[in-house]
């Protein structure tokens, strides 16, 4: 990637190029981003209007019905908490396992977090009907002093996600101070203000970078156990019910196995046209595409094996109420979307098998797509798939669930929302860690010089390992 | 002239800096400040070999979350004691849940608060010796000093740990969030 001789280590000007490529995105505004603002703000006007809608005229306005009285808005919840766990995920195990091709999706997926976090927040509140009540799962004494309930999965996930809202975002805060203090250094006017608070004063003093690169590495570490906890938490407000189909021990590892799924295709799905529109190819190189394509495999066969291992315990247990759930999903009302979900979360990834796949970036793309689609079809059927079929044949539903148009226009609304955050991040922080591109293109020198000298001294007992020479 | 406040010695590249703080290291009385745009920890730890003590903000955050999440579970449950699905009132495996979540809370909490305050941030107010061209690819040791002996003493010093220029640096009295050109 980088052309520097093996005699001196890469000297200023190609530090100064690696600032320079990542900041000229923010030096102007495309007609195209322009345009991709004014539609998302569109689409949010749009959940906007839907939600006043239903807020008027009742939950009625929905397609909530019994027996499925959790659908499309706790679908939208686990779907958008689950494109929140790649990005932590990544950025923290890439970090505590110094693997070198962190840089290019960091803090592309950093961001896709915490804005991901954002916008699943915002469906419990929409699903409660009420919004205005939201802070009775706050921990105080409500209704004759009576306290909320610390048994309850639902008040754990409240915890769970507001700890993983507020690490993510220290945790991006954190990892922005050197590169935006670099920011600050170039602006003027009100923008020197907004960019010298986010940086806090930084200088890139050694003293700085000595307790910077603690407080980093406690917080990637405190952050990986994080993702893996939310996850299972959103999992068991499913599994601590006795809901068939919902009631199962694998729930948790089956959820962050298909969060990590879906955060990884919609890393992708950001991370294709960013990369081209930013011109930044140089830094988010195919190698780099093709080892998250890798992952998503991986995890794709992991959620592959979870369905698998669900059905069997299923047809083993061979309990009735769990088999009709299964065989409506298999060959009932809901075998639509049972069969598209197999095919978009398990069988079309394993064209990534197929290395000149995983090096296309239009193929990619379209995966990437199929898997994002794939994985709300699954939580989809989960949620309300599973309460179609309840303990009670008296109350199942007859039909496919019918979705209602202010469903379609919050989700829509929640797309924008997303992405509406999304494009101001694109354009006004560096999406890329500018001070780790550094480094790495120092450490790939280091790594570079200490394999020549092996090369030159191959006898030498106890010879320098790259390894050695290379990490600090 | 405004009051002098010390020298800044310019570095080519990281190694070089590397060897400019080797250099320093042998020498008793003179600690030069490190100022770059990557984090290379070699290079910085070899300053200051002493590990960072943030970890222990952190320890105590976590360790505050466990307790007060303990607390807050136990207590409110013997507030108003309701038994729930024939679960004991002080129910310990839910309450772990909340228990681990609020000690990554606290403890990623303390630990940024740990690295603000050791760092002496936020400080708004550029110092003397900092310049921009620092976060982009300039690569500086600073050493204080205050008269003409000692300035003559450390731009040596620094020319000879492999400095390839040096500048004095005078008091700036720059105010908040303005910068030194």
């Amino acid at each position: 990637m980088h052309e520097h001789t093996h005699q001196n280590a890469p000297n200023g000007e190609a530090y100064r190029k690696v600032t320079d490529d990542v900041l000229r995105p923010m030096q102007s505004y495309s007609l195209g981003w322009m345009a991709g603002v004014a539609f998302c703000a569109f689409l949010i006007l749009v959940g906007a209007i839907s939600e006043g809608y239903q807020l008027k005229y009742g939950m009625g306005m929905s397609g909530l019905m019994h027996p499925m009285m959790w659908a499309v808005y706790i679908t939208n919840f686990v779907w958008w908490i689950g494109i929140a766990h790649s990005g932590t995920l990544i950025s923290a195990f890439l970090f505590l396992f110094r693997a070198p091709f962190r840089a290019a999706f960091s803090r592309a997926s950093e961001a896709m977090t915490l804005f991901a976090v954002m916008t699943a927040g915002l469906f419990p509140l929409i699903h409660l009907g009420r919004p205005w009540r939201a802070y009775w799962l706050m921990p105080y004494p409500n209704e004759r002093m009576l306290w909320i309930n610390f048994r309850s999965a639902l008040v754990l996930d409240v915890f769970a996600v507001t700890t993983y809202f507020i690490v993510s975002t220290l945790f991006f805060w954190l990892g922005l101070i050197p590169d935006v203090a670099v920011v600050r250094d170039r602006s003027k006017g009100w923008k020197r203000t907004i960019y010298g608070l986010l940086s806090v004063g930084w200088e890139g003093r050694g003293k700085q970078w000595r307790h910077y690169w603690m407080a980093y590495s406690v917080l990637a570490c405190l952050a990986a156990p994080l993702v893996v906890s939310v996850h299972s938490v959103v999992s068991w407000d499913f599994a601590s019910a006795i809901v068939p189909g919902w009631h199962s021990t694998i729930s948790a590892p089956y959820f962050v196995a298909g969060a990590i799924l879906s955060g990884l295709a919609m890393v992708l799905t950001l991370l294709i046209p960013l990369r081209k529109n930013l011109a930044l190819q140089e830094y988010i190189t195919i190698d780099r595409m093709e080892q998250i394509a890798k992952l998503t495999l991986l995890m794709s066969m992991v959620v592959g094996y979870s369905y698998l291992s669900e059905h069997f315990m299923t047809l083993y247990g061979r309990e009735p109420s769990d088999l009709a759930d299964l065989w409506n999903k298999v060959r009932g009302t809901w075998a639509s979307p049972f069969w598209a979900m197999n095919f978009c979360n398990v069988i079309a990834p394993l064209i990534l098998f197929w290395r000149p796949a995983r090096r296309n970036i239009p193929t990619l793309f379209v995966v990437s797509i199929i898997i994002n689609i794939g994985m709300w079809l699954e939580r989809f059927n989960i949620i309300a798939g599973s309460l179609a079929r309840d303990y009670n044949p008296y109350a199942w539903a007859p039909t496919f669930y019918h979705f209602r148009p202010v469903e379609v226009g919050i989700t829509l609304g929640s797309l924008g929302w997303f992405m509406f955050f999304f494009l101001l991040f694109t354009k006004f922080l560096p999406v890329l860690p500018i001070a780790e591109l550094k480094r790495d293109i120092l450490l790939e020198h280091r790594e570079d010089i200490a394999i020549e000298e092996a090369h030159e001294h191959p006898r030498v007992p106890g010879g320098v390992k790259p390894a050695e020479a290379t990490e600090s | 002239m405004s009051e002098l406040r010390g020298v800044v010695g310019y570095f080519d590249d990281p190694d070089a800096l590397r060897a400019g703080i080797d250099h320093f290291n042998g020498i008793r009385g003179m600690r030069p400040e490190v100022y770059t745009p990557i984090p290379d920890m070699s290079a910085i730890y070899a300053l200051n070999p002493s590990t960072s003590g943030v970890r222990w903000f952190s320890l105590v955050g976590g360790l505050s979350g466990i307790a007060a999440a303990l607390a807050m579970t136990i207590w409110m449950s013997w507030d108003y004691p309701v038994i729930v699905g024939g679960k004991p009132i002080t129910s310990l495996p839910p309450y772990l849940v909340v228990a681990f979540e609020l000690m990554v809370l606290f403890g990623s909490i303390a630990s940024v608060i740990g690295f603000l305050f050791m760092s002496r941030l936020p400080d708004l107010t550029p110092s003397d010796a900092y310049r921009p061209p620092m976060g982009v690819d300039r690569f500086a040791l600073y050493l204080a000093c205050s008269d003409e002996t000692e300035r003559g003493r450390a731009a040596g010093e620094l020319l000879a740990a492999g400095a390839t220029e040096t500048v004095d640096i005078h008091h700036a009295g720059l105010g908040r969030l303005q910068v030194n050109q």
